[in-house]
């Protein structure tokens, strides 16, 4: 392996990770945190950058660049991004270790899983009193934008910042983008990477917009596009979305969480004059079904019963009304893999609850920045299982799965079917291993499990919408951070860290 | 730029290759094997369609309405041809055609390339014939390429054992009136590149590369080589495409030729289409008996034309072995292309492919850089570089004015053609003749543009 292409390479993004931190101390500064935080962020990035930027002038790399380097790179960029990316937790925000590292890993996999409320031990002892409202600005943001960052994937903003690393940015970008399937939009792929960030930066501002008109702060505003448009779910409060109460903001988020979560293709398309490319793709026909039914079977649930908000409100005898804002908020937000809330859904009826874990599974679309299994693999596993079953009496025929009308070849659909399967597997393990690990209770582990691998944020039981995971043991934060990772980079990229022969040769 | 490259074969790959390496180029590849392109797309930065070269659909698919240049490099003329055509209806502005032979067109009846909107039509076989014609006349010269803008040459030729210039010290060169014309420019010795001082000693065994206008390169050759006591005769192995243009060019220039092929039919094919003088010998190229009775030992030349590259590469090495004079291989994979040179028994490698990339890179140049050939023995690039009046090198000696590892070779001034020792100071208007690699070239366009403070 090309070890000092690879250091290169995880030090420039190392460097967008710095630059973007320095903003984190302007925020501190305008939003008047007292001058130790704003001095300590300001520290960080500092830190970030030289350290970066001295090793970028030092190591001096030449070669050729294969698939190892690809994979190592965006596998240790992302762990690197996460250990310069906790530092202002660390030292502005007076975290432990373990929870900081956690944080920042549940911030860049948008998942949007947080350890922050009034029951978290800091490292001097004390706890933080009022929860997350009581952390400065600046950590605030920094926590909102390492979702930012990380949703579009911060190796893909690297490609575009960086076009030195073109060398082999088809393999990076392939590494990082979710989704079985490529459209290629561009013949560079450093053009590519801008286009998306082009698009997700304008869909940014217009939420940030539309937000600010119902009456969010810009600073609020800015904090939950970052949670939306990464299908993040870090919230500046601790009641989550359902904090402000308001449902023109739940209606703009439930928009922009559904758009976050559909392919950033359709959008760029779109943008370009052709708006209903949408509904000629297959894939976003399925994901729009599936909200739909999902709402609509899940407000029929909820009929009658009772809803409690995550501010604590209490809606008894739930009406139509009520029962579709509320569902149809925390579909969109569970399949996007957002976790926003607006409602404490661990306390609705058992069909309710687990048709939302199921969505977990299914994830956005390819191309998006949503977490989970992706709606394609879902559809080819479906359609490769029915030309299963018609192969039992007609032996002979030869696979013809499509997608958008593309046949699928055979080695594709193996490698969609691997994936189902180590994904499943990989969500038994982490199951058992936090039962192992001290959490004592099925529903916990089990959704805990899924909410990291597949990037969700909260859970059922203890893990709930309206809890934190504060209370699970340092090994079991870690473990769940491990999960994080293995979902964003859609297993492979990480796994393939733990094969002995990737080292050799 | 954006450039659309048709086909994914050999050319399609080392074009794709070597046009990736700018930056600022954005390269589509279309070919109908998406294996192909898979494995394609692994190593470069390209974008790929799978479909017809000439197809209106896989065009479209591949951006032909922005594409500012087109290659249409498939194995298939017609597709080629076609392609071209498409392609300027969707407003391409430059179009490459590559065709194996000229059936399509005829200046004569009016009927040119233009006609299918073809603005170059590149014919590596007949190149690539052109280039052993240029070789074959002197034992000891490996390739020679000329420069058009000047009637210059830059040649490479191997010191044979009992060549003239054995031993000789570089400032001592006999003939005094060349040194002071041809430009030594390096030499390969060992497989290492040794740049040629005053004090330098030619060895046998040394291949030198010289520049010089096209009469003194000639001299020089004349003077060099060694003369052998073999017959005239040619021995050309194979009936593919480039072994009929071949024996029909030496035909022409009155040589005597002989030509190994097993298979009847093709040979008796051949025969009808070059005619009448030359000898047919039905035979495995590859067997010591049939080369013994084409009277290899006592020939001047043995080249192998066949269809596979792996057959010509062990006929030539097995014909050296029975004495032939010089032996020449033609191949077309990349990787035989840098290993060819590489084997001492083989005198020269030649590979229609490669030769397609040099006119391709003929074809493509920027304002202040025009690239020329790539030579195989160093794989290098020549380049040509015009010296800008507020570039900072202006007015510099050479030897100061570039990093040691560059190599001048030549200096055109006033329509003059200068070696370029390493005393001489740049003028502005000066072009240069320089051999390096892509990554030295890069840093050397830099160093020869006029600095701008604002970009305009």
């Amino acid at each position: 392996m090309n070890v000092r292409l690879v250091t290169r390479a995880v030090a420039a993004i190392v460097v967008v990770i710095g630059v973007a931190m320095v903003t984190a101390a302007g925020v501190a500064w305008g939003m008047g945190d007292s001058k130790l935080a704003v001095l300590r962020l300001g520290l960080c990035s500092l830190i970030t950058l030289l350290a970066s930027s001295l090793t970028l002038v030092w190591v001096r790399a030449k070669g050729d660049f294969r698939f190892r380097e690809g994979f190592a790179i965006v596998a240790l960029g992302w762990i690197f991004a996460s250990i310069f990316g906790a530092l202002p937790f660390f030292w502005a925000g007076g975290m432990c270790g373990y929870d900081v590292f956690f944080e920042t890993m549940s911030g860049f996999t948008t998942t949007g899983a947080s350890v922050l409320d009034n029951t978290l031990a800091l490292r001097d002892g004390g706890v933080l009193p009022r929860g997350i409202v009581d952390l400065p600005f600046g950590v605030l943001y920094w926590r909102s934008l390492t979702h930012w960052l990380g949703g579009m994937g911060i190796v893909v903003l690297s490609l575009a910042v960086f076009p030195s690393l073109g060398l082999g940015a088809h393999q990076l970008y392939l590494a990082e983008v979710p989704g079985p399937t490529e459209d290629q939009m561009t013949p560079r792929i450093a053009d590519s990477a801008k286009i998306l960030w082009g698009v997700y930066v304008l869909l940014s501002l217009a939420e940030t917009a539309l937000l600010m008109a119902g009456g969010m702060s810009l600073f609020d505003a800015w904090c939950h596009t970052c949670g939306t448009m990464a299908t993040g779910g870090f919230s500046t409060r601790q009641a989550s979305v359902g904090g402000f109460g308001s449902l023109y903001i739940d209606m703009v988020i439930t928009v922009f969480m559904f758009l976050a979560g559909s392919n950033f293709l359709l959008h760029f398309r779109a943008l370009r004059g052709k708006p209903l490319n949408y509904f000629n793709d297959e894939e976003f026909k399925f994901y729009f079904g599936v909200v739909v039914v999902a709402t609509l079977t899940i407000s029929c649930s909820l009929l009658g019963g009772g809803i409690v908000t995550t501010d604590g409100r209490v809606i008894e005898n739930a009406g139509v009304a009520d029962a579709l804002r509320y569902a149809v908020f925390q579909v969109v937000s569970i399949v996007t893999t957002t976790g926003f809330a607006t409602a404490d859904f661990n306390l609705w009826p058992a069909y309710a609850a687990l048709l939302l874990v199921l969505l977990m599974f299914v994830g956005g679309c390819a191309g998006s920045t949503g977490g989970g299994m992706k709606n394609a693999r879902v559809i080819l596993t479906l359609k490769y299982g029915v030309t299963q079953i018609k192969r039992c009496f007609f032996r002979r025929a030869i696979s013809n799965v499509r997608l958008n009308g593309a046949r699928i070849p055979e080695s594709a659909l193996h490698k969609v079917l691997a994936f189902v399967c180590l994904f499943v597997g990989l969500h038994v393990f982490f199951s058992l291993a936090l039962c192992a690990l001290g959490v004592d209770d099925i529903v916990t582990a089990a959704t805990a499990s899924i909410a990291a691998l597949g990037n969700i944020g909260p859970g059922l039981g203890g893990v709930g919408a309206t809890r934190s995971y504060a209370w699970m043991t340092p090994e079991a934060k870690i473990l769940l951070s491990v999960a994080m990772l293995l979902g964003r980079l859609e297993v492979y990229t990480v796994l393939v860290l733990f094969l002995p022969s990737f080292y050799k040769g | 730029m954006n450039i659309l490259i048709l086909g994914a074969g050999e050319l399609g790959k080392q074009l794709a290759w070597t046009l990736c390496d700018n930056r600022e180029n954005k390269v589509t590849v279309v070919d109908h094997s998406a294996a192909r392109l898979e494995r394609l797309r692994e190593r470069l930065d390209v974008m790929t369609v799978s479909g017809e070269a000439a197809s209106v659909q896989a065009l479209k698919n591949a951006g032909v309405d922005k594409a500012e240049l087109l290659l249409a490099v498939t194995g298939s003329d017609a597709s080629n041809v076609l392609a071209c055509r498409v392609g300027r209806h969707f407003g391409v502005k430059r179009t490459v055609c590559r065709v194996s032979k000229d059936h399509f067109f005829s200046e004569g009846d009016g009927f040119s390339p233009a006609e299918m909107a073809i603005d170059h039509l590149i014919h590596p076989l007949n190149d690539c014939v052109d280039q052993i014609i240029r070789v074959i006349r002197h034992q000891c010269a490996i390739e020679r390429f000329t420069l058009p803008s000047a009637k210059c040459e830059i040649c490479a030729f191997h010191v044979r054992p009992r060549s003239a210039i054995v031993n000789v010290r570089l400032a001592d060169f006999p003939e005094k009136t060349l040194l002071g014309r041809v430009r030594f420019s390096l030499v390969m010795r060992n497989r290492r590149l040794v740049m040629p001082g005053g004090e330098f000693v030619f060895k046998a065994g040394d291949e030198v590369y010289a520049a010089g206008t096209a009469q003194d390169i000639e001299t020089l050759l004349d003077y060099v080589d060694v003369k052998i006591k073999h017959n005239g005769t040619m021995i050309v192995a194979g009936a593919s495409p480039a072994a009929r243009e071949l024996v029909r060019r030496l035909k022409t220039d009155g040589q005597d030729v002989r030509v190994i092929e097993s298979d009847g039919d093709l040979a008796r094919e051949m025969m009808d289409e070059v005619g009448d003088g030359v000898m047919f010998i039905q035979g495995d190229a590859n067997e010591a008996d049939v080369l013994e009775d084409a009277g290899v030992d006592k020939c001047q030349t043995f080249i192998g034309a066949l269809a596979d590259d792996e057959s010509n590469i062990l006929g030539c090495l097995l014909a050296k072995n029975m004495g032939a004079g010089k032996v020449i291989a033609v191949t077309n994979k990349a990787e035989y292309v840098d290993i060819v040179p590489a084997m001492n028994a083989i005198d020269c490698g030649f590979s229609p492919r490669l030769v397609a990339v040099n006119s391709v890179l003929n074809l493509l140049s920027s304002e202040t850089v025009r690239v020329h050939a790539l030579l195989q023995r160093v794989q290098a690039y020549v380049y040509e570089f015009e010296v800008e009046a507020r570039s900072p090198v202006c007015g510099k000696k050479i030897v100061n004015a570039f990093p040691p590892s560059t190599i001048i070779s030549l200096l055109f001034r006033g329509g003059e053609t200068r070696p370029a020792t390493g005393d001489m100071v740049l003028e502005a208007g000066d072009t240069a003749v320089v051999i390096a690699r892509p990554a030295e070239a890069a840093r050397i366009e830099g160093l020869l543009r006029r600095k701008r403070i604002l970009p305009i």
